[in-house]
């Protein structure tokens, strides 16, 4: 064989390289085209091949680059030509499989075929098999909806990195803010009460940084929220203000779509939680007259929104129009707990209303605060309660209760050396240093709706992949 | 430790003008050399890798050396292709492609010879390389993981004899991107003729146990 007959100057390799470098990025429409001119060069050089060794040679490779860009019904015409008798005696297994091979993605229905296939892996939910048959079948879908397959697999198989990358790509074209963008981050929100936080943030920056919109830099500065409140001093501040910069960014970004955009439930859900991680983030800063205006264009946004209220209210507390915004956040819908808390907080402390102080903290309890919030609110039940003159086993199991949910909370085992200080010096009554308690910050934002949301939103995805996978347009 | 200056990837189009090797084989040289099988430290540009090189003619034992191969500087797409990279190729091209990766750099250094093409045939990790003219031909493979360190050997015989079914003599190279005992990237290299490998099996056949062949002997 002249090894110098086939690509002669490196050009059909030249071009092969590009369409592979272009597959591994799932850039399926550039390689189809590299591997297509790949092969067209290859054939060019047919009329110069004397011996037939060297023809035949010189149409498997070329017969390759087509079959490797996709092209197969062209690859099957040209390898019929071949006779596998000139071909190197040691190529022949190589030669049998690559002919059928050939047969079976030139055959008519291949394409429905492996949709199938596919689509039935998923019900058997294997998506790393799936992950496996598009690697071997990277032809079957546009190269968008083959993005979007691989993103949603590789976030299900926890391959972050892949994840971000694939859905940049599969919503290079999308509208800001259209479901497609949405479906992409849908998953991340809950993470970080998952204690998958590192893992968020690995796959919100990525994707952020390579598709900056409303959605991608709203949900980045709600991770970043979740990531200032695991730190401490200056490096909290420091990632709440970053947190600030993409909630600002998105926000701007959020105020220029299109009307019907901006009345999408799901965006408007994580607009919301937005304002509401950005707000506590202001007021950890200390930054009161950022966090008002924050607050009035939430309000703007949404006037039945109680999260708004809320926050209007936390920042004004204490005083009379904080209750004026507390009361009027728990007749909306959604109120979360934080209004109930405050509340709750004013009638142990100003009302001493202990009835209604207890009423109040059940209802924050039914909000579904997180691990953190709940602990404490059990153990303001056991003070309320042992206030109210409940037995001691009974405020002993309310303190139990919070300490299994949230084993090391700092303010439950303050409360809890209390009573049992309490108890031991007969006579103390331990309401005072109690009430220091009841004063200490809640540090949480209160969202009930985002597990509900974000069900749906993964809910939605899945569906979507499966009727990409099945070759709905 | 190395012996030489590394030995970097953005060096191939230079090196190599003929064929795109740093698009071809960049993405899976690097995931070989730094994420799978072995994940290295965040930020780390080079590996070492062990090299058993026997040059033309091919006679004689083959020289040991470590040589630096390194990742810095090539373009960013390269580096962002690697995060897709092991959800988008199969695990054999990707081992394969690596392989061709790092004896490109080799060939060039030890052997200053230059690549002329690279084409894959079939629908496998199956590639046709050219190098120097008709004069050479190379065949390259590469192994993954290579637990017991056998596989490594075995390969390189098959590479071998494979070179010698195309030209009367050749280069057979076998990376293995896992070798036992520190699952460190080795390197085998030989330049090989129908008389060296004719020499070897027959040496490999002289080698029977000393009581066989005394009793033969003793006959």
């Amino acid at each position: 064989m002249n090894a110098l007959l086939f690509d002669r100057d490196g050009a059909a390799s030249k071009l092969a390289a590009e369409g592979s470098l272009a597959l591994g990025v799932g850039e399926t429409e550039l390689a189809a085209k590299k591997y297509f001119e790949a092969g067209a060069l290859l054939e060019k050089g047919l009329v110069e091949a004397r011996k037939p060794a060297d023809l035949h040679l010189l149409r498997f490779l070329a017969a390759t680059q087509y079959y490797r860009g996709g092209h197969y019904s062209k690859a099957e015409k040209l390898s019929k030509r071949i006779e596998s008798r000139y071909l190197p005696r040691d190529m022949d297994p190589t030669w049998q499989r690559f002919q059928k091979d050939l047969r079976f993605r030139a055959a008519p229905g291949y394409v429905e075929r492996m949709r199938l296939r596919l689509g039935m892996l998923s019900t058997k939910g294997e998506p790393r098999a799936i992950l496996d048959h598009l690697k071997e079948h990277p032809y079957l879908y546009k190269q968008d909806v083959l993005a979007f397959l691989r993103g949603s697999l590789c976030e299900e198989l926890g391959h972050w990195k892949a994840a971000a990358a694939f859905y940049a790509a599969a919503i290079q074209n999308a509208q800001d803010g259209s479901d497609y963008v949405l479906m992409t981050v849908g998953r991340v929100l809950c993470m970080p009460s998952e204690g998958r936080l590192e893992e968020a943030w690995e796959f919100i920056s990525r994707l952020r940084d390579k598709r900056p919109n409303s959605v991608t830099n709203l949900v980045a500065s709600i991770t970043c929220f979740h990531r200032a409140s695991k730190l401490a001093g200056v490096d909290r501040l420091a990632m709440h203000r970053q947190q600030i910069k993409l909630f600002e960014e998105g926000w701007a970004t959020f105020k220029l779509l299109p009307e019907d955009r901006k009345k999408s439930e799901d965006l408007r859900w994580i607009v919301s939680i937005g304002f509401s991680t950005a707000n506590m983030a202001l007021m950890r800063l200390g930054d009161d007259r950022r966090a008002g205006e924050l607050i009035e264009e939430e309000i703007e946004f949404d006037p039945n929104d109680p999260g708004p209220l809320s926050a209007r209210g936390m920042l004004n507390y204490p005083s009379e129009r904080a209750l004026a915004d507390f009361r009027k956040a728990i007749e909306l819908p959604h109120p979360g707990y934080v209004p109930f808390v405050y509340l709750a907080r004013e009638a142990f402390l100003r009302k001493k209303d202990l009835a209604e102080a207890e009423r109040l903290t059940n209802e924050a309890l039914s909000r579904q605060p997180g691990p953190a919030i709940q602990a404490r609110l059990f153990s303001w039940l056991a003070m309320i309660r042992h206030c109210r003159g409940a037995d001691r086993v009974e405020v002993e199991l309310l303190f139990d209760r919070g300490l299994q949910i949230d084993p090391r909370n700092r303010q439950v085992w303050e409360a809890y050396k209390e009573f049992t200080d309490a108890l031991k010096a007969e006579n103390s009554d331990s309401r005072q240093s109690w009430e220091a308690e009841f004063h200490e910050e809640f540090d949480e934002p209160s969202n009930p709706i985002w597990k509900a949301s974000e069900e749906s939103l993964s809910f939605r995805k899945n569906r979507r992949r499966d009727q990409l996978l099945a070759g709905a347009p | 430790m190395s012996t030489g200056p590394t030995l970097e990837l953005r060096d191939l189009p230079s090196i190599h003008s003929k064929v795109s090797l740093l698009h071809h084989c960049g993405p899976s040289a690097i995931v070989r050399l730094s994420l799978d099988p072995t994940q290295l430290p965040s930020g780390t540009m080079a590996r070492e890798v062990l090299v058993e090189w026997l040059s033309c003619p091919g006679s004689g034992d083959p020289r040991q050396s470590v040589e630096n191969i390194g990742w810095s500087g090539v373009p960013q797409s390269i580096l962002d292709a690697c995060e897709t990279w092991t959800a988008t190729k199969n695990e054999k091209v990707i081992t394969e492609e690596a392989a061709i990766g790092v004896m490109a750099l080799l060939v060039h250094r030890l052997e200053s010879a230059e690549i002329l093409s690279v084409l894959q045939i079939g629908s496998g990790g199956d590639y046709l390389l050219a190098m120097n003219g008709q004069t050479v031909q190379i065949e390259s493979s590469g192994i993954r993981e290579d637990d017991r360190g056998y596989h490594t050997n075995a390969r390189l015989k098959e590479k071998a004899n494979q070179v010698l079914t195309k030209s009367p003599a050749g280069f057979a190279s076998v990376v293995a991107f896992s070798h036992p005992p520190n699952r460190s990237v080795c390197c085998r290299l030989h330049f090989v003729t129908s008389q060296s490998l004719a020499l070897k099996q027959t040496k490999g056949r002289n080698k029977r146990p000393r009581q066989m062949r005394n009793s033969k002997e003793r006959k």
